[in-house]
């Protein structure tokens, strides 16, 4: 049978590859997807269950994904398996490498919270004196961030913030609230006394409660009739013509049947996921001229937190007008380049009121622990942060050739650690809430500026920063791979800084800005 | 779809990987943590230390063995301090031995270095959980009126590979 040659090999479903596929196929150009998983059936595949009926009682399968700590007993089955698709890394730099290959992929269960890149980001490098910047900034992804905003319909409240970029908001934007509780009036009061910004989180409201390619972007794609899906195809290798070096399909496999499959077009599009996209480039031995391919992996720190207790909203007396509520503090740490701190970049922090103490904030049992939390029910105010980690040459991905998946693909290998720098930032965000709720008078219950290892918060990026100079970056200003122009990579490789915000907003305006920019191209047959 | 019925519900399980008196230490223990409280079943109504015995017999080598050195340890403190197992103290006795080994910490993925700290931090996570997910609890709640969380929609296998 002939092999059917489209416009452009799209690698991935997820939020990039379906944005690519929406703008090239609503352009008029031919588009195949390659999916490396099963597409997930949400009446078929899932049943409700108590904890009780549950093998592990709620407890999960021991010794299952003990990378991915978002796991649970009844979302098992969401996830890469990890014995089907291992990746080492050193026992002493553990790495959450956290993944979904079902159709849609990571866009099905993303938290939505929906923020732009700002200036501060993308161009880091004037900032900070240290890093490079982005080779676009906030004015060239504007338009396409308010495009994205319309599509997964972004709900927040406009601030005019140079730090935050305002968006193209949902019904304008949301009003300021009137009727906030009295925790969260005292909370902004005195973080406003210390220069805080408090705002509001912004998320995608999406469809039907799912803001996903599958339901945003595909859709619109197979309606062009010019897109064809092809699911439980894991790609092995791109193919690439020995005569004009140019990227002309790829090899895939079966999961299933491991039928090895040849596929061509005149573009290929990588979309498969930060670090899949990478670890296909390195598997298939392209675009590396820089030597910078696999390197500058980063994402951000979760898990410092700060827990106090209000004293007049305990013993039954959290009442609405008291508590309830939260609010949300983009970054507000360096914002200017004289700033003398002991680290670089932000953090944001969102601080919420009305909820209760844990029984590990205790060291009790039985009876005496049970009135304690009672004791506590309703009364706390709790405060977390998303902080950036730098980019770090360092901090990178190999192929390891000795381990394969369960097709015959050598593995990735995870090197990364975190610097002085997270820990000085989690220090700083851990005691600038402590120092908030002391001031309004509240017990603090717990502290900790400890943080997950990298990867926790799935929002990995690097490892194919864009950038204008091909020896320091593996991508141009288009997405496009300095070798290989009609090689592109559009999700979260291509980024040069990820700031605190979620990734999503960037990585779907990128991908849409990358799209239109080679739909041009191929009309204009420069690719 | 036919009636069928859970094994819980008519069999009991078959303690196997716990020797006899770290058991007798996990179910005392298990007792204090979790007893009756407003109205609800406790761990021992639940059969929370046979779950357990299961669970951690499934568990990775380094899980078992914090339980089982954890409750080897409280029978030696018990043995060294009353000259009695632990599963023979009272609960003021009981309490003296457990009370230096309690620690708060911010964080539940934090556990302590300490390794008899971290068992009992463990054991503090493990029963109060075992206790509400168990059937019994659920079985006593719905016959109550009262609703129980956890669970929710589970997924099965998703277009599971071929095996053959």
């Amino acid at each position: 049978m002939a092999i059917k040659e489209y416009d452009v090999l799209i690698v991935g479903s997820g939020h990039s590859g379906g944005m690519a596929a929406k703008v090239l196929t609503q352009k008029g150009i031919s588009c195949l997807m390659l999916n490396a998983g099963p597409e997930a059936d949400y009446a078929q595949d899932r049943s409700a269950k108590a904890a009780h009926e549950l093998p592990y009682r709620g407890f999960n399968q021991p010794g299952r994904l003990p990378h991915v700590l978002q796991a649970n007993e009844a979302n098992a089955e969401q996830w890469v398996d990890e014995k089907e698709v291992p990746y080492t890394h050193d026992p002493a730099k553990p790495y959450n490498w956290v993944r979904v290959r079902l159709l849609g992929g990571r866009s099905l269960f993303w938290a939505r919270q929906s923020f732009r890149l700002s200036d501060l980001e993308f161009k880091a490098g004037d900032l900070e004196g240290t890093g490079e910047n982005w080779p676009i900034s906030l004015s060239d992804l504007d338009p396409y961030y308010s495009q994205v905003e319309a599509i997964f319909r972004v709900r927040g409240r406009k601030e005019g913030w140079p730090q935050f970029p305002d968006g193209n908001f949902v019904d304008g934007g949301m009003p300021r609230p009137v009727n906030e509780s009295q925790t969260i009036r005292t909370f902004t009061d005195l973080a406003n006394q210390r220069g805080i910004g408090v705002s509001a989180m912004r998320f995608s409201e999406g469809v039907n409660g799912l803001a996903s390619s599958i339901n945003l972007l595909l859709p619109d794609a197979l309606a062009t009739g010019k897109l064809d899906i092809v699911s439980n195809a894991i790609v092995r290798e791109i193919s690439v013509d020995k005569n004009t070096g140019r990227a002309n399909g790829a090899q895939f496999v079966d999961r299933h049947s491991r039928r090895e499959m040849l596929v061509k077009a005149k573009v290929v599009v990588l979309a498969a996921g930060t670090l899949e996209s990478t670890r296909l480039l390195l598997n298939s031995g392209l675009a590396n001229s820089s030597g910078v391919l696999g390197h500058y992996l980063h994402d951000q720190i979760y898990g410092v937190s700060v827990v106090a207790s209000v004293p007049e909203a305990r013993d039954g007396k959290a009442g609405a007008g008291l508590m309830g509520g939260n609010v949300f503090m983009p970054r507000f740490r360096n914002l200017q380049k004289d700033e003398k701190r002991d680290f670089i970049k932000g953090y944001c922090m969102l601080v919420s009121s009305g909820g209760s103490a844990q029984p590990y904030h205790f060291p009790l049992y039985g009876e005496e622990l049970q009135k304690t939390l009672d004791h506590y029910a309703g009364s706390c105010v709790q405060g977390s942060i998303f902080g950036e980690r730098p980019a770090r040459f360092e901090n990178h991905v190999t192929i390891d050739k000795d381990v394969m998946d369960a097709w015959g693909i050598p593995v990735l290998h995870v090197d990364v650690k975190d610097g002085d720098n997270e820990h000085n930032m989690a220090k700083d965000a851990a005691n600038t809430m402590e120092e908030i709720f002391t001031a309004a008078q509240w017990d603090i219950v717990s502290k900790t500026d400890k943080f997950y290892p990298p990867g926790y918060s799935i929002h990995e990026v690097g490892t194919a920063r864009m950038g204008d100079d091909p020896k320091k970056s593996v991508l141009n200003r288009w997405n496009q791979t300095h070798d290989i122009k009609n090689l592109l990579v559009v999700d979260g490789a291509c980024f040069v800084t990820c700031g605190w915000q979620n990734p999503t907003m960037t990585i779907l305006a990128v991908s849409m800005r990358a799209s239109e920019h080679l739909a041009e191209e191929i009309k204009k047959g420069n690719v | 779809m036919l009636d069928v019925t859970p094994p819980d519900s008519v069999a009991e399980p078959v303690a196997r990987f716990f020797t006899a008196p770290q058991y007798a230490a996990l179910h005392r223990l298990s007792g204090l943590i979790q007893p009756p409280l407003k109205g609800n079943l406790g761990a021992l109504d639940c059969g929370v230390p046979d779950f357990l015995d299961f669970l951690i017999g499934v568990s990775p080598a380094e899980r078992q063995q914090l339980y089982r050195s954890g409750l080897d340890a409280l029978n030696a403190q018990a043995k060294k301090q009353f000259s009695k197992s632990f599963a023979d103290l009272d609960d003021a006795q009981s309490h003296t031995i457990l009370q230096p080994m309690l620690v708060a910490v911010p964080w539940p993925t934090d556990p302590p270095k300490d390794a008899l700290k971290a068992f009992v931090f463990a054991v503090r996570e493990d029963v109060p959980m075992a206790t509400r997910n168990s059937p019994e609890y659920a079985a006593e709640a719905a016959a109550s009126g009262r609703r129980v969380g956890g669970g929710g929609l589970v997924w099965r296998p998703i277009d599971p590979v071929y095996r053959g």
